[in-house]
């Protein structure tokens, strides 16, 4: 019960509302039910109270009026008669009218002053003395209680009256005496629903039990005179009303009018049903009622609750609660639209502040990120930069011990290339006057002379080995030219080599550098490495041709080195549309594939520290593209490597400029 | 109601025609002192102007009722006046708190009345006798 109480205010409502409305109901019904109860306790015991009062009222009128009439009747002037003996019967005729004029159920005795029955109203005469129990002495009529009839059988009661003569007050003249039968006093009793009891409570003896014959009890007894207004006579319930008046001349006489409970009550349990039968019409009503007000007081707050718990569960601040009418649960909805509202733009600009911080964190994140980056690439340039300067410095150490090599050899190139000129040139001199002492020599001994000299001659000849000096001369002469001839060629080709010329664009034969080359590296060459050649460009190529050379150097040097032991290296040169192509291809070791792409890189080098600076084939790329060229390499490991040099034949116009 | 009343009177007067000359014992209680009555005594007691004997106790005066030829008689020769006129003045004298004389209805009935209440004075028929009375006159 508690747990369906508590899910909803409404039945909370309805609960207590009808928890109240029953309350009160049943309160009301009680307190109603009471003073109905109450009331119709009262006004049954006052209605019985009231029949009570008007039974004896009756008997009383009845016993009022019949003394009224016997002292009327005592008065009469026909009872002188009594005095002289009713001698006319006047007195007995007289009573016989009364009794039949006032259709009285008794009869009337007139007894004379010595107490002897004079007149009746009976038919027949009859002899009597007056009993002593009807005696009266005053005037007035005295009331004669139940008794049994002392001239009859019936019990009655009687009203007796002493009678004066009219004419002196003070002169007797007898006793008047009316008898009624007891039934006419139950007959003024009896009527009605109601049981009519008629008791005396000094000396209490119950004259009459109404309808019923049943004996009573003496606490039954004690009960009526205690005038208890519910009683119990043989076993059953009543409800009592006791009559209140005093009548003078019934004196103790008492009527209860007795009502059975269950009779009583019988309207009662009627009101009952009544109050019970309301109460559920009326429940029905105002249960429904009280639904209708519950739900419409609780429905703005459901309503609410369920917006605000739409809110909760899916955090949708844009719902709003609706306004159905201007009370307190108006309002209420109104400042939860407000608070909603306010609500929804702090969550909007929370949302908004979140959205903004995770962007400033990502893009501090990224802009950490692209920090990192620019400082490690920063770094790396710095690193790069610091080893790009210490390659240039080393480059630049290393130029300049070239240049100053160049300028040496350079130098001595020109120095020798004067003395190496003349030595090369008066080789052939010389030869032609070995060729020309020879001849005489030869001719000198053709010649006839004596014996003796002859013979001193041809001793001398012997002893110098003339013919072996003739053709040892001619071999020194030749080797001598073919030694001056080599080293005005090496002269040559330093000069050539060396950066003499390096500025200018020359019209030059590529074959004749890759001649140059080969030469200056002769000494790699020779016994190890043949070299085969296959020129077929032999065309001028405008280049600066120092720098191509040095290219060639660098490849052909590598392509060498790259040789362990015997191999071959080949040479070709040709023309594709305007560039001049140069292969190099050797039987060397090859380049591993990883080591490839890096061999341009300057500084890269797999030589010795100190047999390479890493920088030939970096030069010599650079070398190539500002000639407008290019340099590619393909290479298998353990077969060779194939450099393929590309230049253009005529430099274009700015890279001549550069 | 007059017309009845002259009727039954003069049927009375017819009837008692013979009676006329009866005569009536003017009869009193022996405690009654008085040795005779006159005529106008008489018809002062019976007009109820005279309520006492002379010895001081009360009268209590008889009449017949007013069919009787004794009545008529006693009322022609005391009263003198018509029994009507009588009536009412009766009537007017009731009203005014004095007894008329009682009605017996016979002579016995007189008699005994008389014989047993002091003070009472009758009158009945000469033909009965006066026992245990005191005869006070003869009328007429």
């Amino acid at each position: 019960m508690n747990a369906w109480l508590a899910q909803s205010i409404g039945r909370k409502l309805l609960a207590s509302f009808v928890g109240i409305f029953f309350v009160t109901y049943l309160l009301t019904a009680i307190f109603v039910f009471t003073s109905v109860h109450s009331s119709m306790l009262r006004s049954e015991g006052v209605a019985l109270t009231h029949l009570s009062n008007q039974k004896i009222e009756l008997i009383s009128s009845y016993m009022e009026s019949t003394a009224i009439n016997l002292h009327a009747w005592s008065q009469l002037e026909v009872m002188n008669d009594l005095i002289s003996g009713d001698v006319d019967k006047r007195v007995a005729r007289t009573l016989a009218n009364l009794k039949a004029q006032y259709a009285l159920s008794g009869e009337i005795y007139a007894f004379d002053a010595q107490n002897r029955l004079m007149a009746s109203s009976e038919a027949q005469a009859i002899n009597a003395e007056l009993p002593a129990i009807w005696a009266s002495n005053g005037k007035e009529p005295v009331f004669i209680d139940k008794h049994a009839n002392p001239l009859g059988k019936a019990p009655v009661v009687a009203l007796s009256v002493g009678m004066n003569a009219s004419f002196a007050p003070d002169f007797r003249i007898g006793t008047l005496v009316v008898v009624l039968p007891w039934s006419a006093v139950e007959k003024l009793l009896a009527g009605g629903k109601q049981r009519i009891l008629l008791y005396r409570d000094e000396s209490p003896v119950l004259l009459s039990a109404g309808t019923s014959e049943a004996r009573i009890e003496a606490g039954e007894m004690q009960a009526l005179i205690g005038r208890q207004p519910e009683l119990a006579l043989s076993s059953v319930r009543y409800v009592a009303g006791y009559s209140e008046s005093y009548h003078p001349l019934l004196k103790d006489w008492h009527v209860v009018a007795l009502q059975e409970a269950s009779a009583a009550y019988q309207p009662i349990r009627k009101v009952a049903f009544q109050l019970i039968g309301l109460g559920l019409v009326l429940a029905i009503p105002i249960v429904w009622a009280i639904g209708w007000l519950s739900h419409k007081l609780t429905g703005p707050v459901e309503a609410l609750t369920r917006v605000v718990s739409g809110i909760t569960s899916s955090g949708d601040l844009s719902r709003r609660a609706e306004i159905e009418a201007q009370d307190e649960l108006g309002t209420l909805a109104l400042a939860f639209n407000g608070m909603a509202e306010n609500l929804q733009r702090t969550s909007q600009d929370r949302e908004k502040f979140v959205a903004e911080l995770e962007l400033l964190n990502k893009t501090l994140e990224q802009r950490v990120h692209e920090r990192t980056q620019a400082l490690a690439a920063t770094n790396s340039e710095l690193t790069s930069a610091i080893d790009n300067l210490k390659a240039a410095q080393s480059q630049l150490v290393h130029s300049e011990k070239m240049a100053s090599l160049g300028q040496l050899v350079a130098g001595v190139a020109h120095e020798l290339n004067n003395p190496i000129g003349f030595i090369y040139a008066n080789f052939p001199h010389l030869e032609d006057y070995t060729n020309d002492l020879i001849g005489l020599i030869e001719e000198l001994r053709r010649l006839p002379l004596d014996e003796a000299q002859k013979a001193a001659l041809e001793q001398k000849i012997r002893a110098i080995d003339l013919e072996f000096i003739k053709e040892d001369t001619l071999k020194i002469i030749r080797s001598g030219k073919s030694g001056a001839s080599r080293i005005k060629e090496i002269v040559s080709s330093l000069r050539s080599f060396s950066r003499l010329d390096e500025a200018e664009l020359k019209s030059v034969i590529l074959e004749d550098g890759i001649n140059d080359t080969l030469a200056i590296l002769h000494h790699h060459i020779k016994n190890r490495v043949e070299v085969s050649k296959d020129f077929q460009l032999n065309q001028p190529v405008l280049c600066r041709a120092g720098q191509i050379n040095q290219v060639f150097m660098n490849i052909i040097y590598n392509a060498i080195q790259a040789i362990e032991g015997p191999g071959s290296v080949c040479i070709a040169t040709w023309q594709e549309g305007e560039f001049a192509v140069i292969s190099v291809e050797d039987s060397g070791k090859g380049i591993p594939p990883d080591v490839i792409g890096k061999i341009f890189d300057p500084f890269f080098t797999t030589k010795k520290i100190g047999e390479g600076t890493g920088l030939g084939l970096s030069i010599s790329y650079g070398i190539v593209e500002k000639h407008g060229g290019r340099i590619d390499v393909t290479s298998e490991v353990g077969k060779g490597t194939k450099f393929t040099i590309r230049i253009r034949m005529t430099p274009e116009p700015e890279q001549v400029s550069s | 109601m007059r017309t009845p009343i002259l009727i039954v009177l003069a049927l009375a007067l017819g009837w008692s025609e013979p009676g006329r000359t009866e005569e009536l014992l003017v009869i009193a209680n022996p405690s009654v002192t008085a040795a005779s009555l006159s005529s106008d005594e008489l018809a002062a007691i019976y007009l109820l102007k005279t309520t006492s004997w002379q010895d001081g106790g009360s009268i209590v005066p008889v009449n017949r009722e007013a069919a009787s030829s004794a009545r008529t008689v006693f009322s022609d020769a005391v009263l003198r006046h018509p029994p009507n006129a009588l009536n009412a003045y009766w009537n007017q004298m009731h009203f005014k708190g004095k007894v008329p004389p009682l009605v017996q209805e016979s002579d016995q009935a007189v008699l005994a009345f008389v014989q047993k209440v002091p003070g009472a004075i009758g009158y009945i028929s000469a033909s009965v006798v006066p026992q245990s009375v005191k005869v006070l006159t003869r009328l007429p």
